[in-house]
Parts: structure tokens; C-alpha cells; sequence
């Protein structure tokens, strides 16, 4: 008897109990809620990432120092670089996922919904790691998002607090990857074979592969610079026989496929919204799928191309540039495709539509200087300046942001219920769209010029650059404001939307009711 | 949980007037799991050993600390993966069998005075006798509870 | 009318003819000014043309579908989704294109790594934050410092023509000779860079790797470190002053007679005045970038060494401070050892820091002394 309700009890969990207020999101094991946690705080740390990017923009706005000293610049450009990629992309990406992979493949939630909740609620206290780091004696670290040891080895406590955070979110990026590889592998609808998988669900089994692969090496590369730094270890330390160099290979390792995983999905997005606005099948289906195995794969054997001015033998350099080279085909591959999709379409360019189209021209940009960056002799001129600055940010700002922007605007009408204001929809692209390449084109020239990156101070040369720079960057951190009204908008008081939002959107998402009830798909649809 | 419910009238094999399982959906095979993981575990160790090799060797217990996770999410899905519940109507008996990783729980009613509970939004079902409630359905969602709730309703009423 | 355009569409290919030809641009890479510079700065101009080309296009596609195939102009979607052909043409074509871009660049490096039979061989090594240069043969040494005033950094005097490229001592190189510079790090990762010589090499501490340059025109060439170094990572350029061989050989004898002459002779006696002034120039040299002018460090990170007891405590303490640094839990601190420094400007700029500030310990400290305590 009193088995029989124990037995019972824990199986419920998912059901029933729901709690309300705040105790509903701290205990929720609905994929839903956390996917909605993950975008809320990925955008909250999007714009502290950003605030830190605009004092960096303020610095630099004119030559000499104006508003920081150097060594808090350093902090300021570190800890962008860190909230970034850690905080806002990487966090907004599994909001997506835990939104959208469970409702496009036929599942009723995620595999491991507890662990699932455990992942989302380590980040808010690894953020807040991050951001009081910048309090303690010494300030926060400023040794680059890199963290290139000895400089690493140098800093003060917020260092180790860094270095805690990082372990933290590495902790809950396995958690999440793990539950989405078992959720993408084992709870597939009856009929959803994985070449009928929507191009998001493949990108993200990709990517929950990586992150997999490379999260130990992250976690393994922060302890040693933490025994380095504390426990006498000499891993990195010149002078007790260690290599500095080892752990830029260890980093990159890591930090190569880490680019992926912020790109991946942005492709996932962009091929499930170039198809809607273009009433027509995705073109080359599964030369996509083929494509970012492709990219996945050759991001393991590229790392050292962050590299080329470490002394490495001319063999290795000539092995890192052809390799890095090779990225490029299956890159092409995923352009030409999107354009072929466009092609012969029917197409509208609602707010999603004009995000995806520009993500593809912009991110383009940025896959054309990366070419230019593969070439070893041009890297040695260009390396750590701004041409680098440039290009990273055409892939990760242009790229996976825009792509997430699309994203949002994409799905938003399915999970709110409600639509957004296409015409600010289409003014914070635009505003985006313009102050992203004022902001970020006058460093390929600055980079060129010879401007190296992570200074407080320039020669006289780079002042006109920097300014233009600078005065981009304010009205694209100001642009964004428009997304945060639209969103707060479109919540409050949009108008009603349809279950199928879109004319041309196909998949499992879009029949279900908008917004999807508290559970869906717990009687599994059956694919066609 | 994902569902797949089968409401049979007589051919189940012990040949009850009425019998009803839900289980979960795995789109994974057993092998299919063991595959998966085998193809993870050797990257990710071969990456942490091949930097040991190099000296860097602190990336080998945290693949460790993560391939253990793995080791225990792909375990506990292949225990689960033949769960299932079943109501079976034979007689004057209620028969609930809940089988979860390889053990099968099995409770047993009075079919006259059995009651089904249900809560209005389906969230949850249970039958009742004698002060004694037991929930079912944990794999079905609520509309699912719903039409079982009026199914077993009539089942308990038409013996009546 | 057609002479107007005739003249346009000339300028328009004089100016690009110009970029062509490798004319100096504010939206280039600087003036090559070596062979490697040159081919770097060819590979480069070569790549941004197929990148224009294949740029225009690819988007020369997407533009027309999206003006010609859009719903508002009544076009219908046709529902084809896929063609093998065109997919295999456009993953092989991209082989070939890569290929044309490998070949020139592989020829490069291959010749950027030769560094044998260099006619002048120069160490450079990175300090937080500046250059130490040793010319291996002719037994030079020196550091390297930002000769730009710090008034001009805090907005309190008009900046200069090269301001935060100028530096005290410059690199001074022969015309048209193989130089290999041979680089290292003190402390922490820091990068060797003069793009007009076309040489970037990261200095390593604990690892020592080489590059080349040839400078083909007499000239000053300015870089900075491009390695993050730490706080004044942004203020420790490099300038190479290439000249004719017969300016560098006097530039050599009036190098080393300074050295000779700045060799301090052990027995000199000094007098408390004579250590503080040569000691505010090793200061400013050596010191000022973490402790500060004031002496006060700054706060969280530097020591102030004004009212400090390691400065204001026993003299032999901070002779070893200084001589050997400071090693927290076994690992050194941004306080490296100073040993590398002769004793009299050790003696100089400890006497200096005890008699500055609010320290008025008036203690003189002699040469001697620091010898008493070098291991």
C-alpha cells in the first residue's frame, strides 16, 4: 500500500504540483519554462555583455585615455568576451533547443527533465561569479577570454572566480548536452527517422556532440592554470619546465569546435526560416545535414590556426592552413543551399526572413575574411588585430546573433501566442543591420593599418577608424532596446496569432495550438 | 514520458475481458544506445589521453567525471525502456501491474468496489478502494488520462 | 559627354590600378618593405580578388532572387529541392579555388622559415612592458622604452606625429642584410611585430624562436606587441631604424663607446644625491609603469612603495626584493627579479625609493652592498 504510493510518486513529478510565482520557475522541470529561463537570462547577460562592450567603445573613441585606466580596459574587454560567449550565445542557443527540439521531433518533453532544471540554475550563480569578480581586490581577470597562461597565472582572485564560473557552465553545458543527445536519439516520434529531422534538431545533435567532446578540455585547461596558480603544479610554467604553449593548444582545442557551437545552430535556425519566407523545400536537405557533420568534424584538426605566430614548424602551418582552408567547402555548401532555396521561391521578407538574409550576407563577410585568415603568411600580418576583431565578430555577431534574432521572431508568435510589431521588428533589423557594418567594417581597415587588438590607447592613424567604430557601436547597443520592447510587446499585449504562423512554415511545431499547451506531444504524432 | 497505449478488448494472453498498457516510446534500440555511447566514450577518452600524452594530464578525470554521467543517463534509459503500466479487467478482479526496470508490481481490486479518481484537467488518475488510492497513467498525458478515466468507468459500471 | 565618361572610367582604373600596384592606402596593409612584406601583401591583394568575384557572384544570385522571385511580384514557388549536379559542381569548384590560393601561400612560409645564414643575428626579448635588445655579435644591449611623454597619453599636451609608436632606443639594423631576431619573453607571452617588415613572432617565456627580414629601403618601421601582456600592452611599440651599412657601422662604435663609458666603475664612491638622481632614471625606466610616479602603485594590483615597509624596513630586505623578486606560494609574482641590472642602478633606484615620497629614511645604499647580497 504505502509501496504503492512511493512507487508512484516520483513519476509524477512532471505532472500535477504545479507550483506558482517564483517556486514555479525555480522547481520547473518543463522544458518550455527552462528554454524560456535560458533566453531570459541569456538576454539579461546580452546586455551586461554589451554594456561592457559600449565602455570599451567609450575608451576607444578618441586616442589617449579618457574614462579607464589600461588594466581595467583589459577587464572590460575580458569579461565582454567571457559573458558572451559563456553567458548570452551560448545560454540563448539550449533555450532554443529546450523550446524547440522536444516539439520538432514529437516528444513530450526532454529525456531528463529534473537534470534538465539542474543545468538552466547553475548559470545564474556562475554569472553572478562573473560579474562580482569585477569587485574584488585586483578587479576581474584581464587576461583575455583566452586566459593565455602566464598572463593568466599573474591575475588576481577574480581569476580563480572566473575560472569557477567556467567549470560551473561547463557543468551545465554537459548536462544539457547529454539531455539533448538522448532527447534527439531516443525520443524521436514513430516515423521521424533522423534524415527527416528538421535541420534545427540535426545542427543541435551536432553541437550537443561537440560540446560533449570538448567541455572536459575547457574544465581540464581552467584547473590546471587554477594548480599553476595555487598548488605549485608547473603545467604551463616555463620555469618549472612547463610549456605556455601547451595551453594554447589545449584552449584552442577547445575554443575551435566552441566556435561551432555558437554557429551551428544559427545555421539550424536560418535553414528552417529561409524555407518558410521562400514557400519551398529547404534545398539539398541532406547535403546540409552532410555539411555540418563535415564542419563538426574538421573543427577538431583546425585549432592551431589561432596559432600561426607561436613559432610551430612550417609542416604544422601548412597542415593547419590546408585543413582550415578545407572548412570552407562544406561552409559554401550551407550558402549555396540557402540561396537555392531562395531561388525560384515565392518570397516575403517578414522580420525572420530579412534576419535570415542578413545573417547570410554578413556572416558570408565574415567567412570571406576567415579564408583571408586561413592564408599563413596573411595571418602573421594580421593576427591579434583588428582585422581578427572584425572578422569574429561578422560570424558571432552577425552570425549566431542574427540568426538568434531570427529565431526569436521566428518562433516567438508560437510560444507567446501572440504576434510581434513586424514594422519595429523590421526597424530593429535594419538599425541592426546598418550599425553592425558601421561599427564592425572600419576594423578591417583599422587591422590592416595595424592596429593591434585589446589596446586602451592607439597611434594618431587608427583615430577616424575608431571613431566611426565607436559611434556604430553605441547605435547598435541603443538598436537593441527595440528588440526588448518588441518582445515585452508582443508578450503583454500582441495581437492573437495562428497556430501556423507562417504560410510557407512546415514541421510539428506549427500544429500544435500557439501557444503549445503546458505539455505537448505526449500522444506521439505520427510523420509522414 | 512518451506514450504508446494500446486499449485491447480479449487477446491479451491470460485473456482478461479488458486490458490496457501504456509505455514509453524509444526511438533508440538497445544496441542502438550501446552504439552511441561506445562512439562518444572513445572520442572524448581518446582526446583526454592523447592530452595526457602532452602532459596536460587534468582533462582525463573531468572526460571521466562526464563519460560517468553519460554512462549513467544511457543506463538509466535502457532500464526504463521496457517500462510499462496495464490495468487488466477479468471477473470481478482489478488487476494493476506496474513494470519498471525488470520488476513488476502487481495490486489487485475489487471491481465492485473499485473507483476511478480523476482530477478535472486529467493531471491525475487513480483508482480508489477501501480508502486505499492508486495512480496510474504515468505515461499518458492528460487527454489520454481523461479517455482512459471514461473508459474504465464503463468497464467498472458494466460489471456492475 | 563621352569624354566625360571616358575621363570617370580612367580614374576609376587609375585608382585601381593604383591599389594594384601596391601604392601606399589607408585601407591596406602598410608598405611592404621586404621581400616576405611584399609577397604577404600580393597573397593578400590575390585572395580579396577571388573573394570580390565569388562575392559578387554569390550575391549577385541572392540579390536577383530577391527582387525577381519575390511574392509581391506575383512569382509562384516552384517546389524542386535538390540537383546533384549542381551540388557536386559547387563543392568541387571551391577544391580548385582553394588550391590556387594554397600554392602561392605555401611557397611563402616555406621561405619565411628560413632563417639560416643570417647576416646579423639581434635577440629580442619582451618585458612587461618593453623591449630588451641584445646584438649578439657586437655585445650591444639595451632596453627599449615608450619615448612618448606620459602628458601626452592623459590628454594634457597635443599628441605627437608617432605618439605611442616612438620608443628611447630604436632597433637599428643594416640595409639590405639578413636579420634574424631571435625572440624570447621575460614574463609572459608578448608578440614581435613590424608589419611593414612583414615579421610577427610571439616572444615565449622559457622558449626561444626565430624570424627573418631583409629591409630593402633605409626608413623607420614601427610596431607594437600584439600579444594582451597585461596592462601596458598597448604602450610597448618596436621600432626598427633600417641604414646604410656604413651608418650602422658608426651607429655600432658610438654604441659601444656609450656602453663602455655607462659602465659604472665598481670603485666610485656616491654620494646620497648622485644615487637619488641616477636612481629617478632607473626608476622611470624600470619601475614607474607598476609603482607609479607618485609611488603608489595602484591599488589592488601594485604595491605603493610610498610608506611601504619593505621599502622603509631593513635595507637588505628590499635589495633581495629587488635582486631576485617576489615568489608567492612558489610561483613569481608581477614583481620579476631585477638582477639583470647593474648594481649601481640597483643601489641608485633602492636609495632613490627610500628617500621619495613619504619615505625619508635617508639612507644611502652602495654598490657594494648589492653585490654583498647577488648569489
Amino acid at each position: 500500500m504505502d509501496a504503492a504510493h512511493a512507487h508512484n510518486g516520483h513519476g509524477h513529478e512532471a505532472h500535477g504540483h504545479h507550483y506558482t510565482g517564483i517556486m514555479r520557475w525555480i522547481t520547473t522541470t518543463n522544458h518550455k519554462d527552462i528554454g524560456t529561463l535560458y533566453l531570459v537570462f541569456s538576454l539579461t547577460m546580452f546586455f551586461v555583455g554589451g554594456l561592457l562592450a559600449m565602455g570599451i567603445r567609450l575608451e576607444l573613441l578618441q586616442p589617449g585615455l579618457q574614462f579607464w585606466q589600461p588594466e581595467f580596459f583589459n577587464e572590460l574587454t575580458t569579461m565582454h568576451g567571457l559573458i558572451m560567449v559563456f553567458g548570452a550565445i551560448m545560454p540563448a542557443f539550449v533555450g532554443f533547443a529546450n523550446w524547440q527540439v522536444p516539439m520538432m521531433i514529437g516528444a513530450p518533453d526532454m529525456a531528463f527533465a529534473r537534470m534538465n532544471n539542474w543545468s538552466f540554475w547553475l548559470l545564474p550563480p556562475a554569472a553572478t561569479l562573473l560579474v562580482v569578480s569585477f569587485f574584488v581586490p585586483g578587479g576581474a581577470t584581464a587576461a583575455g577570454w583566452t586566459l593565455y597562461t602566464p598572463l593568466s597565472t599573474q591575475m588576481g582572485p577574480g581569476m580563480d572566480l572566473a575560472i569557477f564560473a567556467l567549470h560551473i557552465m561547463g557543468a551545465a553545458s554537459i548536462m544539457g548536452s547529454i539531455n539533448i543527445i538522448t532527447t534527439i536519439l531516443n525520443m524521436r516520434a514513430p516515423g521521424m527517422t533522423l534524415m527527416k529531422m528538421p535541420l534545427f534538431v540535426w545542427t543541435w545533435l551536432i553541437t550537443a556532440y561537440l560540446l560533449i567532446a570538448i567541455m572536459p578540455v575547457l574544465a581540464g585547461a581552467v584547473t590546471m592554470i587554477l594548480t599553476d596558480r595555487h598548488f605549485g603544479t608547473n603545467f604551463f610554467n616555463a620555469a618549472g619546465g612547463g610549456d605556455p604553449v601547451l595551453f594554447q593548444h589545449v584552449f584552442w582545442f577547445f575554443g575551435h569546435p566552441e566556435v561551432y557551437v555558437m554557429i551551428l545552430p544559427g545555421f539550424g535556425i536560418v535553414s528552417q526560416v529561409v524555407p518558410t519566407f521562400s514557400r519551398k523545400p529547404l534545398f539539398g536537405y541532406s547535403s546540409m545535414v552532410y555539411a555540418t557533420a563535415s564542419i563538426a568534424i574538421l573543427s577538431f584538426i583546425v585549432w592551431a590556426h589561432h596559432m600561426f605566430t607561436v613559432g610551430m614548424p612550417a609542416a604544422a602551418q601548412l597542415f593547419f592552413m590546408y585543413t582550415t582552408m578545407l572548412i570552407a567547402v562544406p561552409t559554401g555548401v550551407k550558402v549555396f543551399n540557402w540561396i537555392a532555396t531562395m531561388w525560384k521561391g515565392s518570397l516575403t521578407f517578414e522580420t525572420p526572413m530579412l534576419f535570415a538574409c542578413g545573417f547570410i550576407f554578413v556572416f558570408s563577410m565574415g567567412g570571406f575574411t576567415g579564408l583571408v585568415l586561413a592564408i599563413v603568411p596573411v595571418d602573421i600580418q594580421l593576427q591579434d588585430t583588428y582585422y581578427v576583431v572584425a572578422h569574429f565578430h561578422y560570424v558571432l555577431v552577425a552570425g549566431s546573433l542574427f540568426s538568434l534574432f531570427a529565431g526569436v521572431y521566428y518562433w516567438m508568435p508560437k510560444w507567446t501566442g501572440h504576434m510581434y510589431d513586424e514594422t519595429l521588428g523590421k526597424w530593429h533589423f535594419w538599425l541592426s543591420m546598418i550599425f553592425f557594418n558601421v561599427t564592425f567594417f572600419p576594423m578591417h581597415f583599422a587591422g590592416l593599418a595595424g592596429m593591434p587588438r585589446r589596446i586602451p590607447d592607439y597611434a594618431l592613424q587608427f583615430a577616424d577608424f575608431n571613431m566611426i567604430s565607436s559611434l556604430g557601436a553605441f547605435g547598435f547597443g541603443l538598436s537593441q532596446l527595440i528588440f526588448v520592447y518588441v518582445v515585452v510587446q508582443c508578450i503583454r499585449s500582441g495581437a492573437k496569432a495562428a497556430d501556423k504562423t507562417w504560410e510557407g512554415a512546415e514541421g510539428l511545431e506549427w500544429t500544435l495550438p500557439s501557444p503549445p499547451p503546458y505539455h505537448t506531444w505526449e500522444t506521439p504524432p505520427v510523420v509522414k | 514520458m512518451q506514450t504508446v497505449t494500446a486499449m485491447e478488448g480479449t487477446e491479451v494472453a491470460h485473456a482478461a475481458e479488458f486490458s490496457l498498457v501504456a509505455r514509453r516510446n524509444n526511438s533508440l534500440t538497445s544496441s542502438g544506445r550501446l552504439l552511441v555511447f561506445v562512439f562518444i566514450f572513445v572520442v572524448s577518452v581518446g582526446i583526454a589521453a592523447a592530452f595526457a600524452a602532452f602532459g596536460a594530464w587534468l582533462i582525463l578525470p573531468f572526460a571521466g567525471l562526464e563519460m560517468l554521467v553519460l554512462y549513467l543517463a544511457f543506463r538509466y534509459l535502457d532500464r526504463h525502456a521496457a517500462d510499462y503500466e496495464r490495468i487488466a479487467i477479468d471477473g470481478d478482479k482489478v488487476k494493476v501491474e506496474f513494470f519498471e526496470v525488470g520488476c513488476v508490481q502487481s495490486h489487485e481490486f475489487n471491481r465492485y468496489w473499485a473507483q476511478v479518481v480523476v482530477s478535472r484537467d486529467g493531471s491525475r488518475l487513480a483508482l480508489r478502494s477501501h480508502g486505499r488510492e492508486l495512480e496510474f497513467g504515468r505515461y499518458m498525458n492528460d487527454e489520454q488520462r481523461l479517455s482512459v478515466a471514461l473508459e474504465l468507468k464503463r468497464q467498472l459500471r458494466g460489471a456492475a | 559627354m563621352i569624354s566625360k565618361w571616358f575621363r570617370l572610367i580612367a580614374a576609376a582604373l587609375a585608382w585601381l590600378a593604383a591599389g594594384a600596384a601596391g601604392a601606399q592606402s589607408r585601407y591596406n596593409l602598410p608598405e611592404p618593405q621586404s621581400i616576405i612584406a611584399r609577397e604577404i601583401y600580393d597573397l593578400h591583394t590575390l585572395i580579396m580578388w577571388i573573394i570580390v568575384v565569388i562575392f559578387v557572384v554569390v550575391f549577385g544570385a541572392m540579390t536577383y532572387a530577391i527582387v525577381k522571385h519575390r511574392k509581391s511580384v506575383g512569382h509562384q514557388a516552384e517546389q524542386f529541392h535538390e540537383n546533384t549536379t549542381v551540388e557536386l559542381v559547387w563543392t568541387i569548384i571551391p577544391f580548385f579555388i582553394l588550391i590556387g590560393m594554397a600554392y602561392p601561400a605555401t611557397r611563402t612560409i616555406i621561405a619565411m622559415k628560413d632563417t639560416s645564414s643570417p647576416e646579423l643575428t639581434i635577440k629580442a626579448t619582451g618585458y612587461q612592458w618593453k623591449w630588451g635588445y641584445d646584438y649578439l655579435q657586437e655585445g650591444i644591449s639595451f632596453y627599449s622604452n615608450l619615448a612618448t611623454p606620459r602628458d601626452q597619453i592623459e590628454n594634457r599636451a597635443p599628441k605627437g606625429e608617432h605618439y605611442l609608436l616612438e620608443v628611447d632606443n630604436p632597433v637599428v639594423v643594416p640595409v639590405g642584410k639578413k636579420i634574424r631576431i631571435i625572440i624570447t619573453a621575460n614574463d609572459v607571452v608578448h608578440s614581435w611585430w613590424v608589419p611593414a617588415l612583414g615579421v610577427k613572432q610571439d616572444a615565449i617565456p622559457g622558449f626561444v624562436r626565430d624570424v627573418w627580414f631583409r629591409a630593402d629601403n633605409p626608413g623607420t618601421y614601427r610596431g607594437q606587441c600584439a600579444e594582451l601582456c597585461g596592462k601596458d600592452h598597448g604602450f610597448m611599440p618596436i621600432v626598427v631604424e633600417a641604414v646604410t651599412p656604413e651608418k650602422y657601422a658608426q651607429w655600432v662604435a658610438e654604441q659601444k663607446k656609450k656602453m663602455a663609458a655607462g659602465a659604472v666603475d665598481p670603485a666610485k664612491q656616491w654620494t646620497l644625491d648622485e644615487l637619488k638622481a641616477h636612481g629617478e632614471k632607473v626608476y622611470a625606466g624600470n619601475c614607474v609603469a607598476c609603482h607609479q610616479a607618485t609611488g603608489m602603485g595602484i591599488p589592488g594590483a601594485f604595491p605603493a612603495l610610498s610608506g611601504s615597509k619593505v621599502v622603509t624596513g631593513p635595507k637588505n630586505g628590499q635589495i633581495n626584493v629587488v635582486l631576485n623578486g617576489v615568489v608567492k606560494d612558489g610561483k613569481p609574482t608581477a614583481m620579476v627579479s631585477f638582477k639583470h641590472l647593474p648594481d649601481a642602478d640597483i643601489a641608485a633606484v633602492i636609495t632613490y625609493t627610500r628617500n621619495s615620497w613619504a619615505n625619508k629614511t635617508g639612507e644611502a645604499i652602495t654598490p657594494a652592498e648589492v653585490i654583498s647580497l647577488r648569489k
